[in-house]
């Protein structure tokens, strides 16, 4: 679906929310580029009364589906009448236009202007239901969940937990003003976190999704902040002298890794997330190290360093021990994150003079380009590791794109106003 | 910078305005946080001396560290080659100078801030911006100037001079510069 159609329906479907959102921030809007060799055929019918609720709720399922890049979505609007239960679908119909699944459902007005809204994921060559499930909500909830719709549905078809309700950070520049945002995974209800006339950079979400950690440059130089997103309290939690950046959560949430330059070369400490005494993570590091990110058990800590000459990726026990190297292609190799299944690690590598995001497996030592660059950095991995959202340079703006984990999909983000970057996927479960 | 303009101009009305009053004494409408600019002040203010030299003083008030402190070098841009942290023969001109300056007004303290080009990883650039303000301020340490005095920190690619897409232009990124404060 072109930019400017989906633009246009949305802009149909929701009017209210746009008006509302208007002076805050453009939303992101969503332009699939590619797409994966084996998807699943799915339908997704309008619910039964579906048009007393104050938005569309089934199109925002089919949205968040077909953007996963694993589904091929086989068209149900027109379906007359509305199947509210699979005794009132036709089964064999839908089977024979070759798809596999197909949600229905209906929209039962409750009193107090709440919804009960009932779906039914439905196995079409057995005919019998694969999931059902019930919500009672009010109005302001309908795409909050569709999301939750979209989550369940596809993690009974893939069997990995979809990432449709999480929430993705990320700064925007116009001019000389610099916002970070947190929006929905899909661009939409865009809110503002913190704005400044300096740059902001490395947003990173506290593993329960409640505080951001971030570099922010207002006092003239680089400092870490946290901020608490219910209620906007911002903390300098680390302004030491030089510069102070790169923080990463402790899986717990207790603790930050950040980069410091208090003892001349950048070097990676550790300390209490609230704020507190740094303590050096290597105490004879030889170079510069930056750009800590713990492996999802804690018990590791990918960094770049240039102990070898040029940036190389690196870990290192979080409890100590001698650092390993994980990189050997080319000399030019940064940013890494590992996966959440422990596995591998996404990175940034420069090959031919241009930037892109790479992944390598630490089982088989495998890497594998997931784009062409020629300006892409700062990945962030969705929280089920299947998605790779990231900031790339063209024409010197900067925008957002995201890329399956096998390379195979790809979404593009585009602000319609501005210049997005440092994006920041969220943690399940917010 | 402007703010220190603008206060030189603010004061220099005053000395104006004192001077045409025929006062002899010396203005003292300066508050808490001021420092004396006599002759950086007269050499940039005619209008200062001109109202009231020999019984007027026009005086700057300090900024707020971000600006400007009168009398300090002008050069105060070093740059750097691709991926090299090394203070080239051509800058080190700036380097005595500052440290001389810095020498002649022990007050005075900098902030060295390295920068890099925009291409790579944004943290990793402020680590190499770092090296690059880390350069100058070991320079300096070598020349004499006391560990305390300069504070070197770096925005790595975020304040680049020029938005570019070519060789020629990110050279102009790939530099520390000094910024004096006053405080």
């Amino acid at each position: 679906m072109t930019r400017l159609l989906r633009s246009l329906l949305l802009t149909l479907l929701c009017p209210a929310f746009f008006g509302a959102v208007a002076q805050a921030a453009e939303p992101l809007s969503v332009e699939i580029v590619g797409a994966g060799a084996s998807q699943i055929p799915i339908a997704i019918a309008p619910l039964s009364s579906e048009p007393l609720l104050p938005e569309g709720l089934s199109d925002v399922v089919a949205a968040d589906l077909n953007r996963s890049g694993l589904f091929r979505l086989i068209d149900a609007s027109a379906i007359s009448p509305r199947p509210a239960d699979i005794a009132q679908l036709n089964v064999a119909e839908w089977r024979n236009r070759g798809t596999d699944a197909m949600l229905i459902g209906r929209v039962n007005p409750l009193p107090g202007g709440k919804w009960e809204i009932q779906v039914r994921l439905v196995d079409l060559a057995k005919g019998s239901q694969l999931l059902g499930l019930s919500y009672s909500i009010e109005g302001r909830q309908v795409r909050t969940t569709a999301h939750k719709i979209a989550d369940a549905v596809f993690e009974k078809l893939t069997g990995v937990p979809g990432v449709f309700s999480t929430r993705i950070a990320y700064v925007t520049r116009q001019a000389k003003r610099f916002e970070l945002l947190v929006a929905d995974a899909d661009g939409f209800n865009p809110k503002p976190v913190f704005t400044s006339a300096e740059p902001i950079i490395s947003p990173r979400w506290s593993p329960d999704g409640g505080r951001l950690a971030y570099v922010s440059f207002e006092r003239k130089k680089p400092v870490v902040v946290v901020q608490t997103l219910n209620n906007g309290q911002r903390q300098v939690v680390a302004d030491f002298r030089g510069s102070n950046s790169a923080p990463a959560w402790s899986p717990d949430g207790s603790r930050l890794a950040v980069t410091l330059t208090r003892d001349g070369s950048s070097q990676i400490y550790l300390m209490p997330a609230t704020g507190g005494v740094p303590e050096r993570l290597m105490k004879t590091s030889p170079a510069n190290d930056t750009e800590a990110m713990f492996s999802a058990d804690g018990k590791f800590i990918f960094f770049t360093s240039d102990r070898g000459g040029g940036p190389q990726v690196y870990r290192i026990a979080t409890n100590g021990g001698t650092a390993e190297r994980l990189t050997f292609e080319g000399d030019y190799n940064v940013s890494p994150r590992p996966t959440p299944d422990g596995r591998g690690f996404v990175f940034i590598q420069r090959y031919a003079g241009k930037f892109r995001v790479m992944v390598q497996d630490l089982v088989n030592r495998q890497v594998l380009p997931l784009t062409e660059g020629p300006a892409d950095e700062s990945p962030s991995l969705a929280p089920n590791g299947q998605l790779v959202l990231f900031g790339r340079l063209l024409g010197g703006r900067g925008e957002l794109s995201a890329v399956s984990i096998d390379g195979r999909t790809r979404q593009r983000l585009s602000l319609s106003a501005g210049d997005a970057r440092e994006p920041a996927w969220g943690p399940l479960g917010q | 910078m402007k703010h220190t303009i603008t206060n030189i101009l603010l004061l220099s009305a005053v000395a104006v305005a004192l001077g045409a009053c025929a006062s002899k004494k010396p203005a003292s409408q300066a508050t808490a946080s001021i420092e004396d600019r006599n002759a950086a002040a007269a050499s940039s203010q005619s209008d200062a001396g001109k109202a009231g030299k020999d019984d007027v003083v026009a005086r700057t008030m300090d900024d707020d560290g971000s600006g400007d402190v009168a009398g300090a070098p002008a050069a105060r841009q070093i740059f750097f080659d691709l991926d090299q942290y090394t203070i080239k023969a051509a800058y080190q001109p700036v380097v005595q100078a500052t440290a001389d300056f810095l020498k002649s007004r022990p007050k005075v303290k900098l902030i060295v801030q390295g920068n890099t080009d925009d291409r790579g990883s944004r943290e990793y650039n402020l680590s190499l911006g770092q090296k690059r303000a880390e350069a100058v301020r070991k320079a300096l340490g070598v020349l004499g100037v006391a560990d305390d005095r300069v504070e070197a920190v770096s925005f790595g690619e975020e304040k680049p001079m020029a938005e570019c897409a070519n060789e020629s232009c990110w050279s102009k990124n790939r530099r520390a510069d000094i910024v004096y404060q006053a405080r």
